[in-house]
């Protein structure tokens, strides 16, 4: 581990095993790959018994999270794939690091193992199209901080799925955010391939659960004239958005207060900026940085009273966070990153030259990369005072996000599910 | 009371690629062109040159391309990097490459 490694300790480890296994790596003919079993079919049936017999069976081969999962029997799949108007058999991506097809049919498959509704389908499709683009880099999921994605929802869907945007609203309960989280982080497992020991992909260190769908109150904003997250990332306000990203931990729930923004925008570059700048460092060495805040209602009632929309909480927030450059190269070398270099990425052009404008370790730069990279949702309780930021992996899982694409029979879908 | 049968299915998907042949091996080093290929993290900047001084001991005709020449392999510009790659390994004439190489 050459984070902890005594300089001696790593010369020794170079100049010894690493220099012999490099030796070995390239004069040595490896043993023959085995073509590897038999995978089976989409359809074909893969094992028959009783509920805990299915457990038993998905648990050995490591297909579940360790939850108990709906067993994915034919029937239960189809009426997942009548809530969609593509073919089961349609490919929705490819994810590595496993390089296995996303289809729409093993899209149903997880969604009835998370314990999804039929008519979720549309929304785990989004969220499937999300994290399959190259840009989102799923292959990273099982990087060393542990990072896990974050669905947020925008549009009518949240209300026509019941998806909670109040109160307990990133906890464990409701029946849409739960699932559609659980869906996620299992189909990465499945799909992806990221599973915890005895599986081969999985590197977080520590890492976390996986995140229930966060949905934004769209009534809220609506009343203030405020844009919702998907409108501020380009696509219509009546439009139903999925929008995947990373978050690597959550800050302390802010407790702001105070009937004027001032009040509540230093308390944000307090806690919020605060803690995102244990990552600035990492924001600075990829170019990358879409940390998340949540707003509760009341709070964004206060910063509408003083004429502020969102834009303006970005740019008080960039403005006044700021790290130490000493810090930041410390945090830096202790992370991996020893060659870290910040003139190097300003000379690339990479991040701003705002971040070299002198040698003093001691100067202050921003924690934030651009304003408009910090996500703003309101949601939570509209009686209480608190928010939460989120931190975001830098290039690994920046926000993708796309529209849901509803079957042309969507109303009688919802009827016959009687929401 | 006798339980419920369910008949599941696979809940994998179909891989893309299948295995892929080895490069060749080299017989010894000696006068071989190695490449370097780094994120530019984990110590590269001491380890590499540790690697240098202890094959060129071993193979002193080994000859090394740094891993400077190259770019980050695993950072901001990774893809643009990573697509010109191929052509580059060629042109200098590599015969083998350090990669992959964390903590």
């Amino acid at each position: 581990m050459v984070a902890t490694d005594s300089d001696e300790e790593f010369r020794q480890k170079v100049t010894g095993t690493l220099v012999d296994n490099i030796i070995h790596a390239f004069t040595s003919k490896p043993a023959g790959q085995s073509a590897g079993l038999r995978e089976p079919e989409p359809e074909q049936i893969v094992f028959q018994g009783t509920l805990d017999e299915v457990q038993e069976f998905f648990i050995r081969r490591q297909w579940t999270d360790g939850l108990p999962v709906i067993p994915p029997t034919i029937d239960r799949v189809e009426k997942f794939l009548q809530c969609t108007d593509r073919l089961g058999s349609e490919v929705v991506g490819a994810l590595l690091p496993e390089n296995r097809e996303a289809t729409v049919w093993n899209v149903a498959v997880n969604g009835v193992m998370a314990g999804c509704r039929p008519e979720y389908m549309p929304v785990l499709l989004a969220a499937v199209e999300a994290v399959s683009d190259p840009f989102f880099r799923i292959e990273d999921a099982g990087s060393t901080p542990g990072w896990e994605p974050l669905v947020i929802l925008n549009g009518p869907i949240i209300k026509e799925l019941n998806v909670n945007y109040e109160t307990g609203v990133m906890r464990v309960g409701r029946q849409a955010n739960t699932s559609i989280g659980r869906f996620l982080r299992l189909f990465m497992g499945n799909v992806a391939g990221f599973r915890i020991p005895p599986g081969t992909t999985d590197k977080a260190t520590i890492g976390d659960t996986f995140n229930v769908a966060l949905a934004e109150n769209e009534d809220v904003l609506a009343e203030l004239g405020w844009e919702s997250f998907s409108v501020a990332r380009g696509f219509k306000p009546d439009e139903n958005v999925v929008t995947v990203q990373s978050v690597v931990y959550a800050t302390a729930p802010i407790a702001s207060g105070g009937d004027r923004a001032r009040e509540h925008l230093d308390t944000f570059v307090e806690v919020f900026g605060g803690a995102m700048s244990t990552w600035t460092h990492m924001a600075v060495n990829w170019g990358k940085f879409f940390p998340l805040l949540v707003i509760s209602p009341s709070i964004a009632r206060v910063f509408a009273k003083d004429g502020l929309q969102k834009k303006d909480v970005q740019q008080y927030l960039y403005d006044k966070s700021k790290v130490s450059v000493e810090s930041m190269e410390r945090l830096a070398w202790q992370g991996g990153f020893t060659g870290f270099d910040p003139r190097r990425m300003v000379e690339e052009k990479i991040i701003s030259p705002v971040y070299c404008e002198s040698d003093d370790p001691k100067r202050m730069v921003p924690v934030f990369l651009k304003p408009e990279w910090i996500g703003i949702v309101v949601s939570g309780d509209s009686g209480r005072n608190r928010s939460r930021g989120y931190v975001q992996n830098h290039e690994q899982g920046p926000p993708v996000s796309r529209r849901i694409q509803l079957p042309a029979n969507w109303k009688q879908i919802l009827q016959a599910g009687q929401h | 009371m006798k339980e419920i049968g369910y008949k599941v299915v696979w809940p994998l998907g179909k891989r893309i690629a299948g295995p892929v042949a080895l490069a060749p091996r080299v017989a010894n080093l000696s006068g071989k062109t190695i490449c370097e290929l780094s994120d530019y993290g984990f110590r590269a900047e001491e380890m590499f040159p540790l690697i240098r001084t202890s094959l060129s001991r071993r193979y002193p005709e080994v000859k090394f391309i740094e891993y400077g020449t190259f770019g980050n392999t695993h950072g901001p510009q990774e893809n643009e990097i990573i697509a010109t790659l191929a052509e580059q390994l060629r042109q200098y004439g590599c015969d083998a490459v350090i990669s992959g190489v964390g903590g």
